[in-house]
């Protein structure tokens, strides 16, 4: 039977499939010529849906009490639980309106085949959301592995020219992480008799250690190649540099959260102390990702190619702060999530709509643009600086709470990532003064047009965002703060022997 | 001698599926020299009807054999029912129904003698209804070889063809190695026991009175015989160059309805053995190599098959490994018989759905369909239909939640977790990432490639009523019951 605690259950399951209807309408029903009004519509109606949780249930329990609760798969137990809370709550927000953006950024560039198009996109979008609001362990796999399909088709048929390639490599590489994490997800089932998140919290603990560090590690590195974590990130920069404007946002923007949202949600809730014991590693590996792919970046010559090896570097922050298990650090790598989320999408969006107007993405190509196109060099500088950490936008906001969060727990790799910061500004300004200053010396580029209202739009909102985050980040750490203090206790409690397992793994 | 009608005619009357269908399978070959030239196409209707009747007998008038119930012997327990021979029948009846009802265009296109066709066709699936019943050593070796000569027949009734002809002489010669092999399993499983029904075998086992040697070299010929019928790694070989001969629509009964009827044999057998003390050492190890050798065979096998018959012919090798796993930890754990029966039950359900579907667009496509897999390039704009049916079968033959493929698999890598075979389950699933490969690939032809040149586009053909109702309520089966499990299994 179902059961339906209040109106946000209903509202939550209207907008994790709405999408996936929208879509399935226009591949049936719409035709092409419409395909995109329908899906702009679909999202624009997914994210007012969306907004109604804001200060709502934002507040879920603490011990994972499901707003929705229906039972599916009676056999083995498996029901539709889904609920958010402050750190889920803000990643559905950053989907829901990275999606609006990306139907707006496809708007002219998605010319052929576009009912498909949109099919996907809105089809990955239920595949994201479900994966952020899933309870249920087996739930969670079966949206996981949805967000693959739609992807690998947007990527392989939208893509430009060695696009099936990449999309066989990143599907190749996440199915291979995410089967062995089936397997620590069943296995884990046998031994607490539950899929459910909250059941499985409480008889965790129980395991005998050695099962407990393999169905960890089964998850870590499920979850870090979707980050993805050095050394399991090289189908990124290929996906990135081949995808699609559209599916690039995506990517950047939401898709490599579900990796970090899976350690904090999953993986470290149910294994604190396995977790604190690799931590030293992951932190390593963090760090050289951000040394790695700053360096990276910096020797790219193409325009998407440099904005991937940013995310490499980027998500190694997070990561970083992530694994510190300082409650700093951790707010931190949330909200860096978001401001990742806004300024790299912003990037791709700007590297779409030039690539959109020449047909090239070489950096050589260009140069002096802030001639001709002013709105666009002064948005894409906004989204720049967002992304170079600049204080007073939100960059800056989320990368010091990192190193001030990660600063205690290890010194000497926190200062070495102090320095991508600086490594950051190299590459980024690089990117900007090859691209817009200097003479314009070449007469394709003089002719090019700047920003129409629509684009423009697309990179407004999300110049206000990185502003206020910048500005005012206290209502965006508010609803974090409570999830990573939650972390941060657990992973305590399981460190220091005696005390009461109960307490941490309930989080109380 | 009174006493022994009430038995026979219940006998009779739980079998009457069985019953309907040779009687519709000879009825067809009557009818075939009765009707006139010009209204032969009757037939396939004809053959329909049998199956038809033959469904409405097993699930109305015989009616099923409950999850819990005791299992129904029939014929002094020769053959019998329970919960995973009667699911077992149901899905080869719906095969079979998949397969007649591709087969008109097909057929007629091919000049394939139609009465010969549906007549062999309707013999096949009652062979396969008994052998999945089949528990009594001689039965099960005389339905597989009613079976195997009703396929051969098959495989080779494309006369005009002669690579259907040398499939059906490789089948044959290497069918007749295996039944041979599975023969004298039966005589050494015999000699042992003194026994030819499961149920006393069972008892000498238990009671411990067999002879161990005689017995393990019984059993273990016997899984020749099966595995060849199964097309396990290493009895295979036959496989690629069978399916890619015989015609499409027979491809896709020998690669489903025999499957499913030899699995629930081959349970049976497991089982039996499962309950010999000794069976968790010899036998257990040859089970094991030979799953895992059929997961390995099958998907590196089918990453370099240019021709989509080939690989789908590997990709079922493989597909017949995962479907074994359960058997091997049931061999050791005989606790989790049951466990291991739904498993094996569901995966033939979810199997059997997408492998038809696979098979069934290039029965549809015709001639070209079936050679290359670059012929396939373009093909969603030519026919979107068919190229979201064959995307559809391959995504659920990748094991892709929430198709029907993700949850068969689920549930048979759950067994072996539960049975702490970790290691088959861990190999298992990385034989199933490289299975990704060729089954993207397939997908990627259909949707990311145009045609080289104007002569490898496929010819676009209109669907007719018939074949897009068989393909649609196969694809709708991917869904169907992973929305609704309480319907078929999972709730019974």
């Amino acid at each position: 039977m179902p059961e339906l605690t209040n109106h946000h259950a209903a509202l939550l399951l209207l907008m994790t499939f709405l999408p996936a209807v929208t879509g399935i309408v226009i591949a049936a029903a719409v035709p092409a010529a419409l395909a995109r009004t329908v899906a702009l519509a679909g999202a624009v109606l997914t994210f007012l849906v969306s907004l109604t949780f804001v200060g709502g249930i934002f507040g879920m329990p603490a011990d994972f009490t499901a707003a929705v609760n229906i039972p599916w798969i009676e056999r083995y137990n498996v029901a539709l639980l889904m609920g958010l809370d402050g750190l889920s709550g803000s990643l559905v927000l950053l989907t829901n309106v990275l999606i609006i953006l990306a139907v707006l950024g496809s708007w002219t560039a998605i010319a052929a085949r576009q009912k498909e198009f949109y099919f996907y996109l809105l089809l990955l979008q239920t595949g994201i959301l479900g994966a952020f609001l899933a309870l249920d362990l087996l739930l969670f796999y079966i949206f996981w592995e949805i967000m693959l399909i739609p992807l690998y088709f947007l990527i392989g048929i939208f893509g430009s020219k060695n696009r099936i390639y990449a999309t066989t490599k990143f599907f190749l590489y996440t199915m291979a992480g995410s089967l062995l994490m089936l397997l620590g997800i069943i296995a884990l089932y046998f031994h607490t008799g539950s899929f459910a998140l909250a059941d499985a919290l409480g008889a965790a603990a129980t395991l005998d250690p050695t099962a407990r560090l393999l169905i960890f590690l089964s998850f870590v590195i499920a979850f870090a190649i979707k980050v993805p974590l050095f050394p399991l990130h090289t189908w990124l920069p290929d996906a990135h540099t081949e995808a699609p404007t559209a599916g690039s946002v995506v990517l950047a923007g939401v898709l490599l959260k579900t990796g970090v949202y899976g350690l904090l949600r999953f993986a470290i809730p149910l294994f604190p102390a396995e977790a604190a014991r690799i931590a030293p590693l992951m932190m390593l590996l963090a760090v050289i990702a951000i040394i790695y792919g700053a360096l990276t970046a910096f020797a790219q010559r193409d325009m998407k190619r440099l904005v991937a090896y940013s995310s490499v570097s980027h998500m190694g922050f997070i990561v970083l702060g992530v694994f510190a298990f300082r409650e700093a650090a951790i707010t931190g790598a949330s909200l860096q999530m978001i401001n990742h989320g806004i300024s790299t999408s912003g990037l791709f969006l700007c590297v779409g709509y030039l690539y959109e107007r020449r047909h090239t993405r070489e950096l050589a190509a260009f140069g002096g643009l802030a001639h001709n196109m002013k709105l666009y060099a002064v948005l894409t500088m906004i989204m720049i600086l967002s992304s170079v950490g600049l204080p007073g936008l939100n960059g800056f906001v989320g990368e010091f709470m990192i190193l001030v969060g990660a600063y205690p727990a290890n010194a000497v790799l926190t200062i070495i990532a102090a320095t991508g910061v600086i490594l950051a500004a190299c590459y980024l300004l690089r990117l900007m003064q090859e691209t817009f200053y200097g003479p314009l010396d070449k007469d394709e580029n003089k002719v090019l047009r700047d920003l129409n209202p629509r684009e423009s739009f697309t990179l407004v909102v999300l110049a206000v965002f990185a502003l206020w985050i910048g500005l005012y980040p206290r209502i965006f750490t508010e609803p974090l703060a409570p999830v990573s203090e939650r972390i941060v206790r657990a992973v305590e409690a399981a460190q220091s022997p005696g005390t009461a397992l109960a307490d941490a793994t309930a989080g109380k | 001698m009174n006493d022994l009608y009430p038995q026979i005619s219940a006998s009779l009357f739980q079998t009457l599926p069985i019953l309907v269908l040779i009687v519709a399978g000879i009825g067809v070959l009557v009818a075939d020299v009765l009707l006139p030239r010009a209204s032969r196409w009757l037939l396939s209707w004809l053959s329909l009807l049998g199956v038809a009747l033959a469904f409405i007998a097993l699930d109305f008038v015989v009616g099923p054999a409950g999850r819990e119930a005791l299992p129904l012997h029939s014929y002094f327990g020769v053959l019998r029912s329970n919960y995973l021979v009667f699911l077992a029948q149901n899905v080869i009846l719906a095969a079979g129904a998949f397969v007649i009802l591709i087969s008109p265009r097909y057929v007629g296109e091919r000049r394939i003698p139609l009465g010969e066709y549906y007549g062999l066709l309707l013999l096949a699936v009652m062979a396969m209804l008994a052998l999945a019943a089949s528990t009594e050593l001689l039965t099960v070796f005389l339905n597989l070889e009613l079976l195997s000569i009703t396929l051969y027949v098959l495989t080779g009734i494309e006369n005009r063809n002669l690579r259907s002809g040398e499939a059906a002489f490789k089948y044959f010669l290497l069918g007749s190695f295996a039944a041979a092999f599975l023969l004298l399993g039966i005589a050494f499983v015999f000699g042992a026991t003194g026994e030819t029904r499961y149920d006393a075998i069972r008892q000498v086992l238990v009671d411990g009175t067999a002879q161990p040697r005689l017995l393990a070299i019984g059993f273990c010929l016997m899984l020749v015989g099966f595995g060849f019928k199964l097309s396990l790694a290493p009895f295979h070989m036959y496989a690629p160059d069978v399916y890619e001969g015989a015609p499409t629509t027979t491809a896709s009964l020998i690669a489903t309805g025999t499957k499913v009827a030899g699995f629930a044999a081959l349970f049976h057998l497991i089982e039996l053995a499962a309950a010999w003390s000794d069976a968790a050492g010899g036998l257990w190890l040859a089970l094991y190599a030979v799953a895992l050798a059929s997961m390995i065979v099958g998907n590196v096998g089918a990453v370099v098959q240019p021709n989509i018959k080939r690989m789908l012919a590997y990709s079922s090798i493989a597909h017949s490994g995962y479907t074994i796993v359960p058997m091997v930890v049931m061999l050791q754990r005989p606790d989790l018989i049951a466990d291991a029966r739904d498993a094996v039950a569901y995966y033939m359900l979810a199997y059997t759905v997408m492998t038809l579907l696979a098979f069934g667009v290039p029965a549809v496509l015709g001639p070209a369909g079936e050679s290359r897999i670059a012929q396939y390039a373009g093909l969603h704009r030519r026919s979107p239909m068919l190229a979201f049916v064959m995307a559809l079968a391959m995504v659920s033959l990748m094991g892709i939640p929430p198709t029907i493929g993700f949850f068969g698999k689920f549930q048979l890598f759950a067994v072996a977790v539960q049975g702490d075979h970790i290691w088959l389950a861990v190999l298992g699933v990385l034989a199933s990432v490289a299975s990704v490969y060729y089954y993207l690939r397939v997908i990627v032809t259909m949707y990311m490639e145009e045609p080289a040149t104007a002569g490898e586009e496929l010819e676009s053909r209109r669907l007719d009523g018939v074949n897009a109702f068989a393909l649609t309520a196969c694809s709708v089966c991917v869904f169907l019951f992973v929305v609704f499990q309480s319907l078929y299994l999972f709730g019974v």
